[in-house]
């Protein structure tokens, strides 16, 4: 009877826990992104979110992967193509070196300030479960002229809490291991966090809360791909390997637009609010979205009641590297704030509204036409 | 406030492997009290609840937490250091960000640039508020300004509650000198050891609080003082030797012929010192006068097989106040690596010798 009431229970948990991220047949971004951003995924070791996606692409359709862990699904066919890709990777540490001492040095993966990292507790991955860690602190750093030397990367140093390479290796840890903060989801409010990996986990959400809204059969007259692309971090490699198979007329990359709505950022540019709505990122360091395609774009999102902002920011995006191909590379976002630290905060309406915007242009973007020479 | 419910999970976890189920529940409870100096009245009560109910404790103006035990004339105090580094909410822009300030100067240089892009927690009349310390996107930022990010301090600080209004602040209970403390985060480390921040002074004070359960009055052949100290990271104003208000005021009210210091042992702060956590509990002697205190310490560590380390010259605030020619004073501490940064480092096996030789003393 006893057993019977715990199975019983433990039913009813994961039941609890399938719900809070799934209502009906639609995923909500909002909770799959808490679940995502506690993956780890720094660039270059995606699988495990990979994983995670494909587990719940929509029922019927075809998945495809290929060896860099780039994972895709289409509908319809013909023209125009739309691709809609957000990178699964993060920002990150790898072992470089595990010293005589048992300590670690690292390389990084993807570009932030190295000393968000000093006196902070990390995560090694490693084939048998994951290891604690701590950062440690620079080298006399109680002394009078401590603050006078920077706090680079060749200065990180984990901690695991033993004194030789033996037993580092004995815990599991090797050459190549990814490293990850250890991470923490901070809830500032109901509809506000901040934590590691928003970027471009919160992309990610959004694609596949989309996906499982859309209705794939009914994609007619035109072809549409959702994808999760790697290394985005470290150069837009997984977008690059992409581009070498898909050939979409418009790519509507789904990352972060880094927004300048904190105290300590330049205001110049990047002024785009929390709170206020997705953001159509119509120029940053890689890409200048066309205004024609950008107005119809905004047409939709208005057609739609869906809140948007117009900015510009710096950063490069996934969709850029299509573009030399003949594609129009129109990114969609989020605004985010500070950006590839351990706090990246998000607003829930933003993501959702981002959500919609995808659910929307899906349905009702058709491509535009170009306009003729006289 | 689940951020803190799944810490409080986590932190669970790993006292379990490292301790038995009383002194676990004892510091669990005390890690997770923000007890900034100047602010470690929660701390006391908390304390004060954990004791058995009989026990007669007192506080002085300070706030300090005193329980007598015992009969006799000869008196021992044993002492442990309630406050943390920490900051004061001293204002709100128009935006809804927090300014900061702290009440003691900070314990190192570079102890601001740590809190940076990460949690933080201010304890307000209302309960706890999760905040955030901002810091810039590395995408839109200068290389002039990037360099400059190295030597953060306060006058760069701004926490984040996720609010946009000084009205939303207030709504949130957040008030001014309302402090703030690093977001109490733990993490089970290999070989028994364990890292956060504040962990070496509240793991002394749960020390201290559990040997003082264990204790029974009616053997001690003294009449022993625990007692659990406020201010000791604020320094009175003397040109004498720099002496903590705290301990100060617990030498006026006490004045111990003998007293033991818990308190922590910064085993990376000089170069000089030959002190490792891992090996013992360190014997501290302020000179190179003898000590029948610490020569009672030693004996016990030898006769039970407790390691101890040795350590004399240490200059400390908070010994200070009590040193006299007659007084037999000494610091038996706990050696923390990366002393008052967010991973302080403390190694498990020197709070069980530590208690041992504590219980030992005083049975």
């Amino acid at each position: 009877m006893k057993k019977k009431y715990m199975i019983s229970i433990i039913g009813l948990s994961i039941c609890f826990s399938l719900l809070s991220v799934c209502n009906s047949d639609s995923l909500s971004s909002w909770e799959l992104m808490k679940k995502l951003v506690l993956i780890p995924g720094v660039s270059g070791y995606e699988g495990e979110v990979a994983d995670f996606i494909q587990s719940l692409f929509p029922v019927g359709i075809k998945p495809q992967r290929d060896e860099m862990e780039n994972i895709w699904f289409s509908a319809g066919e013909g023209r125009p193509h739309l691709l809609f890709v957000a990178h699964t990777d993060e920002i990150g540490l790898v072992v470089d070196q595990i010293t005589p001492e048992g300590t670690l040095k690292v390389k990084g993966r993807g570009g932030f300030l190295a000393q968000m990292y000093e006196g902070h507790p990390v995560v090694i991955c490693t084939d048998e479960g994951p290891v604690n860690g701590v950062v440690a602190p620079r080298t006399g750093y109680s002394q009078r002229d401590a603050g006078s030397s920077n706090f680079r990367l060749n200065d990180i140093e984990i901690h695991l809490g033993i004194s030789s390479e033996e037993e580092a290796r004995s815990l599991g840890i090797k050459e190549e291991n990814q490293i990850t903060i250890k991470k923490n989801v901070i809830e500032l409010s109901p509809d506000l966090i901040a934590t590691r990996a928003v970027d471009d986990r919160a992309g990610c959400a959004a694609l596949l809360s989309a996906a499982s809204r859309i209705d794939w059969k009914r994609i007619k007259g035109k072809t549409v791909t959702f994808a999760w692309d790697v290394q985005e971090e470290t150069g837009l490699f997984g977008a690059s390997r992409l581009a070498r198979t898909l050939k979409p007329d418009y790519v509507f990359a789904v990352d972060t637009f880094v927004s300048s709505d904190t105290p300590l950022d330049e205001k110049r540019f990047a002024r785009i609010v929390l709170g206020e709505g997705a953001v159509i990122r119509a120029i940053d360091s890689s890409n200048i979205a066309p205004r024609f395609v950008l107005e119809k774009v905004m047409k939709i999102a208005g057609d739609n009641q869906i809140p948007f902002q117009l900015g510009n920011t710096r950063g490069g995006n996934d969709g850029s590297v299509f573009v030399p191909e003949g594609a129009a590379d129109i990114p969609l976002s989020w605004p985010g704030v500070y950006s590839h630290s351990f706090i990246e905060k998000i607003h829930r309406h933003d993501l959702e509204a981002l959500t919609r915007l995808i659910e929307a242009l899906v349905k009702d973007f058709n491509g535009v036409r170009l306009p003729k020479l006289q | 406030m689940c951020n803190l419910n799944l810490f409080v999970s986590f932190l669970n976890l790993c006292l379990r492997l490292f301790c038995g189920a009383d002194f676990e529940k004892l510091l669990k409870e005390i890690l997770l009290v923000p007890s900034p100096t100047g602010y470690e009245h929660r701390l006391a009560e908390k304390i004060q609840k954990l004791l058995p109910e009989a026990l007669p404790t007192e506080k002085d103006n300070l706030g300090s937490l005193y329980l007598s035990l015992g009969k006799g004339t000869q008196k021992l105090a044993l002492l442990a250091c309630m406050d943390e580094y920490g900051y004061i909410i001293t204002g709100v822009t128009e935006d809804g960000y927090l300014r900061m300030d702290r009440v003691v100067p900070a314990p190192h240089p570079v102890y601001d640039s740590f809190h940076q892009g990460h949690p933080m927690l201010i304890r307000t009349e209302k309960g706890l508020v999760t905040g955030v310390m901002a810091i810039p996107s590395v995408h839109i930022l200068s290389r002039g300004r990037r360099e400059e990010l190295q030597s953060f301090s306060l006058d760069q600080a701004f926490l984040d509650i996720g609010v946009r209004s000084e009205q939303e602040v207030r709504e949130k209970g957040v008030r001014m000198l309302d402090p703030v403390v690093p977001l109490p985060d733990f993490t089970q480390l290999a070989g028994e050891k364990m890292a956060g921040p504040g962990l070496g002074s509240k793991t002394c004070c749960a020390l201290l609080l559990d040997v003082s359960g264990k204790v029974r009055a009616e053997k001690l052949s003294q009449a022993a003082t625990f007692v659990w100290m406020a201010q000791t990271k604020f320094n009175r104003r003397s040109r004498r030797l720099t002496e903590a208000m705290g301990a100060s005021c617990v030498k006026s009210k006490l004045d111990p012929e003998r007293a033991i210091i818990i308190d922590v042992f910064p085993v990376d702060w000089s170069k000089e010192v030959d002190i490792s956590i891992g090996k013992g509990p360190v014997l501290v002697l302020n000179t190179s006068k003898g000590s029948s205190l610490g020569e009672r310490i030693e004996a016990i560590a030898e006769d039970k097989g407790i390691p101890l380390q040795k350590y004399s010259g240490f200059q400390s605030s908070v010994m200070n106040p009590f040193l006299s020619e007659s007084s037999d004073i000494l610091i038996l501490a706990l050696p923390v690596q990366f002393f008052a940064t967010p991973v302080e480092m403390v190694d498990f096996k020197d709070v069980r010798a530590l208690e041992g030789l504590l219980q030992s003393l005083l049975d």
